[in-house]
């Protein structure tokens, strides 16, 4: 999969490079459209991740002449503006996604994922992690063959983790995913930090090898010891 | 010192002068025609009175006309005749007093039956009237005149004297207007000296108020006024900058020192880890105080967009409180909610909603362990639906009642971080229910807890 990553701030462009060469991307930089723009016509490009305050040309401008020629190729918009307006006008441009720095790089890794993967998918019933299983139609949990009682939000929390195993889920995301709240502003940190704490307990209580796994700073990841 | 403009002393003196000047030219109108009329009224009561006696001596003989003449009782008179057949204008003159002759009166002596003036070739200015009668196809004139040089004399002096004194009194009101008017608008300069003081950094100083009740006081009153509510922003503004100095600063000030010291020392990966993960959760702080910053920057400036649809206020409640039911259960709180029959508004539900959280988080926090919380949805008799958070938490003394919905409020002054947030949560609170057209308003008492109540317009939909 290549990259294409249009972003002048320097010290931004090289840190979102390394992340995504880490998970097997690659990666070209770019530093202003016009560059950006002789990139695409040279190079196939799978995904743009494009910042729209750019020197010299407005990123809206560089989407809609982008989509004009490229209707397929995903665009994913990073902004400093995050007004509901700039949203709107970012998607209508013909962006498919918006991230309003300051993001996370695990959940700009998400949405990538969501992105590249949008071929419809057969859809799943059961996740698994180790010998944590959910089966998603029973609502059935179990953990080494032991049934694991959970709330409504809990079991929606899990099977998030689950969906996302292995990688990194950062409170903005739970936020906007499990809480449907489009605010970041939205007090909801103690109240995540409460039913995650409840969901360790309920699901790494009964084992040894904890799954459940804070990551400082940035949120939760679920995925067997390393 | 710059000179004072003069325009309004100016155009006070001339408003002075103008009005002043228009009222001393009717009133010398005035006197001048009192003057004359009175002047007038003897004169033809004389001439009414000499008429009849020279018609009287004319119907008897001509030793009576001589008689009236010698003894003076008519000194000028003139009889002329008017044949029928002879064309106008041509009167004979039959008789005419030696006075008269004498008077030798300018232009052949017209005189008119209404009267008119007659200029002797002396100078003298006389009055003449005019009697016509007819008998038997002759149509006779009787012309009378008096004397009435001493009248003229002192209407021409009256007429002179209001005429020399017009520019005058033109003069005497522009100078004495002027002179009031620079008295008048004594106080302006004086304000306007003790404004130029009043600086930024200077707004505790006021303008002096003579007289209250005067336009001059009232001006400076409302100046004042407008001063002391500069005051009080700048001091807002003073303490805002602060706090949103510190509680900017706290963040970075914990990066920066956890940043060097995990630069200086050689940690096992475990403590970088450690440092790492340090530093990024005060950036999700700072991100955190930015956007709530960010928030309400754009609300105070008017540029959320709303989007106001009917919300179940009930519905929306309960949601707010099953959301946050676990952060009282994990401090053993009792919170329950009471709203049984449905309350609708006209609302933003977003920005309702994160109202209400701010709200009820808030209740929860500063509420102890195994304390009470309600939520409870009433509806007032005006068509108000009101939403009640109460705690039996510590309290809010009265003295910061006022200030709580303020941007970076805390009632503990060291501001810790382990004891709230920054500060934002109610002020977003406030203008999130301000922008949906709502209020909000506190009733608490030290110690015995506190009451949130947010009321809102209520829309007819619960009857249906």
């Amino acid at each position: 999969m290549h990259i294409l990553v249009i972003e002048d701030e320097k010290k931004l462009a090289q840190a979102i490079q390394e992340s995504l060469e880490h998970e097997h991307y690659e990666v070209t930089l770019a530093h202003t459209g016009e560059e950006g723009f002789f990139l695409l016509h040279a190079q196939h490009v799978d995904l743009v991740i494009l910042d729209l305050m750019l020197p010299g040309r407005d990123g809206i401008d560089i989407v809609s002449t982008l989509r004009k020629r490229h209707t397929r190729l995903p665009v994913i918009i990073i902004t400093a503006r995050d007004s509901i307006e700039e949203r709107v006008r970012g998607l209508d441009s013909g962006a498919d996604d918006y991230l309003v720095k300051p993001f996370s790089m695990a959940e700009l890794h998400a949405r990538l994922r969501a992105l590249l993967r949008r071929d419809p998918v057969a859809p799943v019933l059961t996740l698994q992690l180790a010998d944590l299983h959910m089966d998603l139609l029973s609502r059935h949990v179990s953990r080494r063959g032991q049934p694991i009682d959970l709330t409504v939000k809990e079991f929606e929390l899990l099977a998030y983790l689950l969906r996302h195993q292995g990688r990194t889920v950062t409170r903005d995301m739970l936020v906007r995913d499990i809480w449907k709240e489009p605010a970041r502003v939205v007090p909801l940190d103690n109240v995540i930090d409460v039913h995650m704490a409840r969901l360790r307990k309920k699901v790494d209580g009964i084992a040894d090898a904890p799954l459940v796994h804070t990551v400082r700073g940035v949120g939760f990841i679920l995925r067997e010891q390393s | 010192m710059q000179l004072a403009p003069r325009r309004v002393r100016w155009r006070l003196s001339w408003y002075y002068a103008i009005s002043l000047t228009l009222i001393f030219s009717v009133f010398s109108v005035c006197v001048f025609l009192f003057v004359r009329i009175s002047c007038m009224i003897p004169i033809h009561a004389q001439l009414d009175q000499e008429l009849a006696l020279v018609a009287k001596a004319v119907r008897s003989n001509a030793a009576a006309l001589a008689q009236l003449e010698t003894e003076d009782i008519v000194p000028y008179f003139r009889i002329s005749q008017l044949a029928p057949s002879a064309a106008a204008g041509t009167a004979t003159t039959l008789y005419t007093s030696r006075r008269w002759n004498m008077s030798r009166f300018a232009g052949n002596a017209r005189v008119t039956e209404n009267g008119n003036w007659l200029l002797s070739a002396t100078g003298r200015h006389y009055f003449g009237r005019r009697f016509i009668w007819s008998q038997a196809g002759i149509t006779w004139h009787i012309d009378v005149a008096v004397d009435t040089e001493q009248s003229y004399v002192s209407v021409k002096k009256l007429t002179i004297a209001l005429l020399l004194s017009w520019p005058l009194v033109l003069l005497a009101s522009l100078g004495g207007g002027y002179f009031f008017a620079a008295r008048v608008l004594a106080p302006i300069g004086a304000m306007a000296d003790k404004a130029r003081e009043i600086t930024a950094d200077k707004l505790s100083e006021r303008l002096p108020v003579q007289d209250p009740n005067d336009e001059f006081g009232h001006l400076a009153t409302v100046f004042n006024e407008t001063v002391e509510r500069l005051d009080t922003y700048f001091e807002r503004l003073r303490r805002f900058t602060a706090d949103a100095s510190h509680e900017l600063r706290t963040p970075l000030a914990v990066i920066r020192c956890v940043g060097e010291n995990a630069l200086q020392q050689t940690a096992s990966s475990a403590q970088y880890e450690n440092a790492i993960g340090s530093m990024l959760e005060e950036t999700d702080s700072l991100m955190r105080l930015l956007d709530g910053l960010l928030m309400l920057t754009r609300a105070e400036a008017g540029q959320l967009a709303l989007q106001p649809e009917p919300i179940d206020l009930a519905a929306l409640a309960l949601d707010v409180v099953n959301c946050l039911r676990v952060l009282a259960e994990e401090k053993h709180q009792q919170l329950c909610f009471d709203g049984a029959s449905p309350g609708y508004v006209m609302a933003d539900r977003a920005t309702l909603r994160q109202a209400l959280i701010n709200l009820l988080a808030n209740a929860i926090r500063y509420t102890p362990e195994h304390g009470d919380i309600g939520v409870r949805l009433v509806q007032s008799s005006a068509g108000m639906q009101v939403i009640e958070i109460r705690d039996n938490g510590p309290g809010i003394a009265a003295e910061h009642q006022s200030k709580i919905f303020e941007r970076f409020y805390r009632i503990d002054q060291d501001r810790s971080r382990e004891t709230g947030g920054a500060g934002l949560g109610l002020a977003i609170a406030r203008w999130m229910i301000t922008l949906n057209s709502g209020s909000i308003a506190l009733e608490s008492k030290k110690n015995k807890g506190s009451i949130f109540r947010v009321t809102l317009a209520g829309i007819g939909l619960s009857g249906t």
